[in-house]
């Protein structure tokens, strides 16, 4: 990460100058572009057909344009489904957070939440998740998975969002 | 598994598109008819997305780590310099 880091970040950083953009603009978009490359690449969805640095001015270019849509009159370029993606699932998730959710990080644990990250976010397989959090199986890492995942959902009920929508 | 964990299971395979055209049926059907599942389902797909956030947000505080780590590199940060100058 420090090499792509490194090696990526000052040709960003030119390029949202030249967008109008200032240094925290840039590490800020940089930021999000390179966990955008980052999932893609876990996900075996990433196709580049370029250097790693011209793939992450692209996504930069996209959020760019993205973050800044309500501002322009035109947008010169469209991001691409996943960038709109990206932002549309964090405000949501930002709007949970801020309807009580940390609650559930002091209460369930921190254990819970890197088990539910080691398996949906980092993509790892139970068994690897078995071993990393000293479970006897695969099955019992499962068994405790979905345990951790019915807390953090009995705990998003008494959020605000979920009275406003099942009320 | 207790009931409600089988549940959510299969909630999960329906909402990772992990299901046979039969079986996704026989869930629709479900969601339908069960009372509290729909609404169970609405939650555990918010859950997932927290998940997300929540572990994104620990890679920004990472980068943010190697940010300035960089930039107490004297040529690095006087790069960066240059080009906002």
């Amino acid at each position: 990460m420090l090499r792509i880091y490194r090696e990526s970040f000052p040709r960003v950083a030119l390029v949202v100058r030249n967008l109008g953009g200032g240094p925290d603009q840039a590490r800020d978009l940089f930021h999000d572009a390179l966990i955008i490359y980052f999932e893609k690449r876990r996900s075996g969805s990433l196709e580049i057909n370029s250097s790693e640095t011209a793939y992450l001015t692209g996504i930069v270019r996209n959020l760019w344009y993205r973050q800044f849509r309500n501002q322009l009159p035109v947008s010169p370029l469209d991001a691409s489904g996943e960038e709109i993606m990206y932002y549309e699932e964090d405000r949501q998730a930002e709007y949970l957070v801020t309807s009580g959710l940390n609650q559930f990080l002091r209460t369930a644990g921190k254990k819970c939440m890197e088990l539910l990250q080691a398996f949906y976010y980092e993509e790892q397989s139970m068994q690897e998740i078995a071993s990393q959090f000293h479970f006897s199986s695969a099955r019992s890492a499962t068994v405790q998975k979905f345990k951790c995942l019915e807390k953090l959902r009995e705990q998003l009920k008494t959020s605000s969002l979920y009275a406003e929508a099942f009320a | 598994m207790r009931k409600p964990l089988l549940d959510m299971e299969t909630t999960e395979r329906y909402l990772f598109n992990r299901m046979t055209d039969q079986e996704k049926k026989g869930f629709t059907v479900r969601l339908l008819t069960e009372p509290g599942l729909y609404e169970q389902m609405v939650l555990q797909q918010c859950s997932y997305r927290l998940i997300r956030y929540q572990a994104r947000q620990e890679q920004k505080q990472q980068l943010e780590r190697i940010h300035t780590h960089l930039m107490e590199d004297p040529e690095f940060s006087r790069l960066l310099h240059q080009i906002f100058q």
